[in-house]
């Protein structure tokens, strides 16, 4: 195990800027996710710490030890890539036995090491076929098998699951989480895939235009973002501008689009405000409760719920997750939105 | 794609990069740099001069050496895009008996060497040939063979298959669902071919043109057996550097120089066309080939049967002739005896040994160049990457004949000489091919995605142990057509032999066309025969063990 940071690192590209002031720490046994839009940098943080890149500038070090001179093959870190980067001319077996050789390992011990970890992953009936021959959920075991095969000071995900199709996704999401709990390895996670990020994680680190955003448990991400910027990329926030705020004893309330919502209190400057709304929080009602009025522009049946748009009379659309049977839910309907928790308020300028 | 060399790079590749750079610039920069510089200099008072092109306009076949060229290189062109365009288009869309066999075997003469093509098509159209008699039996009388007609003949013949091959490919490529579209907007089929499909071509038409261009300027073998009173500029150059060895080179180095500009000029417009021609289409399904009526499709058999078999009339009249009684240049058709090659045994083994060492070296050692370089040039970039893959292109403008010119004027004397040993044939014959095999390599390795490599290096492998364990064994279906590309073409490479070679280090195509040379086609037969063999038997098993295809990357 292992504590991985990053300090204040650069990197450019040809002249465009693709991690800026990248400040992180992953702490024994940790499970932190960079969480962002692609393009936003998370890879390139990942590849930095795996050696691949050379940072522009700032500091990566691995137990607190400056790694940046340390060639990728002696970093000692299990990668997972995204196209799993089996060897397609070795078996299943000899995939994972790869990384023992070049660590002088006997033969009957690297054959015992990797019996023992195919085992772990439930491959065992597989060793001998080649990549090729195997479902991509075989593969991504594959994948983690030869990676903790090393015995890696840590490892590293790559978008894992983002190669496999929804369901079995669901379920090596699950499994990734038990591996990585029982090795206890500290890992680094990039993906751009919020369910995953919020279900794997400790910690997540949001990302976005190169530079992380804000660091947060799952819950403090979703529930309680700190920024407008991460409400935009978590959940399913519709952030309003605010026109007034009225503290009355405990309660607080935003005033937007003409109309009055509950809002969290808040210690944010008074102006320039937005009010996050989460889909599924938002009631519909009759348009005359006293919340901004709008009318049903969109509505779309996605089985289980009904997402709808809701274009305020401030010309805001606004995004909201309603049962089936919701009387209001019918295209031009006027309807009044209502809050049924607070809603937060945000800086807009963060 | 170009980028800044990695840390995960390692030294190790600093340095084999260097190597191959300087191995280039051995082998072919330095001394065709030097050829070009001694026609613009005078080598007395090292200032510019124009006396070698004074000596080349005012030589007796200077200028019309170069105009020569030129015309046959147009028409040699022109003939080889009419019969290459038309078989691919006839092979890939329609639908005939025989279609497969058909469509394999014009890439067999791609590999039949021009000094063999050259003198079956003397025995057969020669002054005294088969068909000529048979003509003039019926009271036709044909045009002469040596010159105009037999150069222009044979040459197309052995190089149409480069445009069948490029032209081939970009009606396969294109998407079916184009000319569907097409035709559901109301076009006819006629119309369809015309305004889709054959427009889709011009690119790999103009591609197909230029790469038969560039061989038909540098031949040598062909115009030096038919030419005759027709000078061209390899044979020219051939012809001053034998006269003129020891003595002024001006004259020499005007043609070589030349020459050379020629192919430096059609590898700019080469690569010009190509980074226009980017009109790849995203196919998914190859068209069809359409169904004819059994009359017209019995037809379609007969006419590309034809020309494919015209292609492959050498190996046959050659195999023939090797069996046949023959006093000189008369072949006694119809009286079988082995007495040629009962004549030639005891000449048979060393020319072997020799070809086939030759061979084996050059593909080694083009190997070990071609795999590394490959790796340069697609993964490291940078200043090597670029490095390298000018460097590579450089063969492909300089003939065989000014290669071998420019070695000899090099390392004939000085701090290194390399005359007279195998060693400067091997270093020609593999870098001739170097661009090809480069070719092929890096194909194969663009498709090797990087993730494998770096999950190698992150499982603590270095770099250059890594390429070796991971990335060879991934590229052998690459290395194995480079392989087989090298060994055939050396095999049958005469134009830089002819100037490179030395007493006891003869090869099989030089004494064919010693033999041709001298009218003896019995003793030319069996050496050819010989000579396809070492040719045809590796290149069966490279496909028949491995499935490889060398000319589809090339």
């Amino acid at each position: 195990m292992a504590r991985l940071s990053f300090l204040d690192v650069k990197k450019s590209f040809a002249g465009v800027t693709v991690l800026d002031d990248f400040t992180l720490e992953v702490g024994e046994g940790e499970l932190v996710t960079l969480l962002g839009p692609s393009g936003c940098g998370k890879s390139t943080a990942l590849r930095l710490l795996a050696g691949f890149i050379e940072p522009d500038g700032g500091e990566i070090a691995i137990d607190g030890i400056d790694v940046r001179s340390v060639p990728p093959h002696r970093r000692d870190l299990g990668i997972v890539f995204q196209d799993y980067a089996l060897f397609p001319d070795r078996s299943v077996f000899a995939n994972v036995a790869y990384g023992l050789a070049a660590r002088r390992l006997s033969g009957g011990e690297t054959r015992q090491r990797v019996t023992a970890i195919l085992a772990r992953v439930g491959l065992e009936s597989l060793a001998d076929r080649r990549p090729a021959h195997i479902s991509g959920g075989q593969r991504q075991r594959v994948a983690l098998a030869r990676a903790l095969a090393i015995d890696p000071r840590a490892l590293l995900l790559d978008e894992p699951l983002s190669a496999l199709d929804a369901a079995v996704r669901a379920a090596m999401r699950a499994f990734l989480k038990e591996i990585q709990q029982s090795f206890g390895k500290t890992t680094l996670l990039v993906t751009h895939d919020q369910e995953e990020a919020l279900s794997l994680s400790d910690r997540i680190a949001v990302m976005t235009g190169g530079r992380i955003v804000e660091v947060g448990t799952p819950r403090d991400i979703f529930e309680r973002p700190r920024t407008a910027t991460v409400a935009r990329l978590v959940g399913s926030n519709t952030l309003v501008p605010v026109e007034a705020v009225t503290v009355t004893g405990e309660a607080c309330f935003a005033r937007v689009a003409g109309g009055t919502l509950a809002a969290e209190m808040t210690t944010a400057g008074r102006s320039s405000l937005l009010l996050c709304l989460r889909s599924d929080h938002l009631d519909l009602g009759p348009p005359d409760g006293g919340g901004p009025v709008g009318r049903v522009v969109q509505s779309h049946y996605l089985g289980r719920r009904l997402e709808a748009v809701i274009r305020l009379q401030s010309g805001h659309d606004v995004h909201v997750t309603a049962g089936e049977d919701d009387p209001f839910l019918r295209k031009g309907e006027a309807v009044a939105l209502r809050l049924r928790h607070p809603g937060r308020l945000l800086d807009a300028a963060t | 794609m170009i980028r800044r060399l990695r840390p995960s790079t390692g030294i190790a590749w600093a340095v084999v990069s260097s190597i191959l750079i300087a191995i280039m610039v051995f082998a072919v920069a330095w001394p065709v740099g030097r050829l070009f510089l001694g026609s613009i200099i005078d080598v007395a008072t090292g200032r510019p001069s124009i006396a070698a092109y004074q000596a080349f306009i005012d030589s007796r076949t200077g200028l019309a050496s170069l105009g020569n060229t030129l015309l046959l290189g147009i028409a040699v062109t022109a003939a080889a895009l009419v019969l290459g365009t038309m078989l691919a288009v006839i092979v890939t869309r329609l639908d005939f008996p025989g279609r497969r066999v058909i469509a394999f075997l014009p890439i067999a003469t791609l590999v039949i060497p021009d000094v063999v093509a050259a003198q079956a098509w003397i025995q057969l159209l020669g002054n005294n040939g088969l068909l000529t008699r048979q003509a003039g039996a019926l009271g036709l009388s044909l045009p002469g063979f040596y010159g105009w007609f037999g150069m222009i003949w044979v040459m197309t013949l052995q190089q149409y298959a480069y445009v069948y091959l490029i032209a081939g490919a970009a009606v396969q490529k294109a998407d079916a669902s184009l000319e569907d579209a097409a035709a559901s907007l109301g076009s006819a089929p006629r119309r369809v071919l015309r305004t889709v499909t054959l427009r889709l071509l011009v690119p790999a038409l103009v591609m197909g043109a230029l790469v038969v261009f560039a061989h038909a300027i540098d031949n040598f073998g062909i115009p030096a057996i038919l030419g005759h009173r027709v000078p061209v500029l390899s044979v020219a150059a051939y012809d001053a550097f034998v006269n003129e060895l020891g003595d002024e080179p001006l004259l020499q180095s005007s043609l070589a120089s030349i020459l050379l500009l020629l192919g430096v000029l059609v590898l700019l417009v080469q690569r010009q066309v190509v980074a226009m021609s980017d009109v790849r289409v995203p196919g998914r399904s190859a068209p069809r080939p359409m169904a004819l009526r059994p009359g017209t499709a019995a037809l379609t058999t007969i006419v590309a049967g034809a020309v494919v078999a015209a292609t492959l009339v050498p190996v046959f009249v050659i195999l023939v002739t090797s069996v046949t009684a023959t006093s000189g240049p008369v072949v006694h058709y119809g009286s079988f005896s082995l007495d040629n090659w009962v004549a030639l045994a005891p000449k048979i083994q060393p020319l072997l040994v020799n070809s086939l060492m030759l061979a084996s070296a050059a593909t080694a050692a083009g190997l070990v160049f071609v795999v590394l370089g490959a790796y340069v040039v697609v993964r490291i970039g940078g200043v090597f990457g670029l490095a390298v893959d000018l460097l590579t292109l450089l063969p492909l403008m300089v003939s065989g004949t000014v290669l071998g010119i420019s070695l000899i004027q090099s390392y004939n004397t000085g701090p290194i000489v390399l005359t007279g040993t195998p060693v400067i044939m091997i270093m020609a014959y593999a870098a001739r091919r170097v661009p090809l095999g480069l070719k092929a390599v890096a194909a194969t390795l663009a498709t090797i995605p990087e993730s494998v490599e770096e999950a190698s290096q992150s499982l603590g492998v270095p770099p250059f142990r890594t390429f070796a364990k991971v990335l060879v064994p991934l590229m052998l279906p690459g290395i194995a057509a480079a392989g087989v590309l090298i060994w055939v073409t050396t095999l049958s490479e005469l134009s830089a032999t002819i100037v490179l070679y030395y007493g006891g280090m003869s090869t099989l195509p030089i004494e064919i066309f010693q033999q041709v040379d001298s009218g003896r086609m019995g003793a030319a037969s069996v050496l050819g025969v010989v000579l396809l063999a070492v040719i045809f038997v590796p290149l069966g098993i490279a496909r028949g063990f491995f499935g490889v295809d060398p000319f589809r990357s090339a």
